[in-house]
């Protein structure tokens, strides 16, 4: 064989080896630092972004905590509502006291009829004493013939009859 | 007044009934006998001035009555009626 020959059987195996052991390199090389990084960083972008799609679950858990505020602040209103309670409470006395009140006018009404019971009773207006009919008759006293003494009280409480007479 | 002996019984038991000499003259006895001999069963008596004013009593055979209560029910008038008018005025008299 020619010394040319040589050469270029020499370079294509060069070349071939060079082939082969950057395939190799390529295939089985996971050990190498240089490349893992570039293999991996989609992986950890990956759990950045992990991270970022939790955010919105923690944003999610926020809003819930914010929705649960609403519920404390219904809360809230609940505490305002039993004030009125206890202001109705305070009014019911408030209430009690006109029923207090009129309560004590009740003694002012009995006064009255205190009033009423320890005054005299009221006198109905006496008619006149006269000869008409409705007067009142006019009081007497008279001697019987028997000697009895008559007034017309004698005959109160029945009605009499006077009968005006002559023996002749 | 004779005519009363037998209607005044029907109604003795609920009015009084009293008889007034209106004559000054006609005392105590002279009414006494008078009762005695017609036989009134009712109270006789002599009427004194001031009762014949107060009544205005002017004649004889007269009446006026009186309620229970001590009111003037009809004033004087003449006592010259039948047995039924007298029989009205003692029953008006006791519902009085």
């Amino acid at each position: 064989m020619s010394r040319f020959a040589k050469r270029l059987r020499f370079r294509a195996l060069a070349l071939g080896l060079a082939l082969a052991a950057s395939f190799l390199v390529a295939c089985g090389g996971d050990d190498a630092g240089t490349e893992a990084p570039t293999t991996h960083s989609p992986t950890e972008g990956a759990v950045t972004t992990s991270p970022a799609t939790r955010q919105p679950t923690q944003e999610a858990a926020t809003p819930t905590s914010a929705t649960e505020q609403p519920t404390e602040a219904v809360a809230p209103t609940s505490p305002p509502t039993q004030p009125p309670t206890q202001e109705a409470a305070t009014a019911a006395p408030a209430t009690q006291q006109p029923t207090e009140e009129a309560a004590t006018p009740t003694p002012a009404t009995q006064q009255p009829t205190e009033e009423i019971a320890t005054a005299p009773p009221p006198t109905q207006p006496q008619p006149e004493v006269g000869h008409e009919t409705g007067q009142r008759a006019p009081n007497f006293m008279l001697t019987t013939s028997d000697g009895e003494q008559l007034t017309l009280d004698s005959f109160q409480g029945r009605p009499v009859l006077l009968y005006f007479f002559t023996t002749w | 007044m004779r005519q009363l002996k037998d209607i005044y019984p029907e109604h003795a038991d609920q009015v009084d009934f009293l008889a007034v000499g209106v004559d000054p003259n006609e005392g105590a006895p002279v009414i006494r006998s008078y009762k005695s001999s017609e036989g009134f069963s009712w109270p006789m008596t002599v009427a004194d001035r001031d009762m014949l004013e107060d009544y205005r009593v002017t004649r004889q055979a007269t009446f006026a009555t009186i309620d229970a209560d001590g009111i003037i029910a009809s004033s004087i008038a003449s006592g010259s009626m039948s047995d039924d008018g007298w029989r009205e005025i003692f029953e008006s008299l006791r519902d009085s």
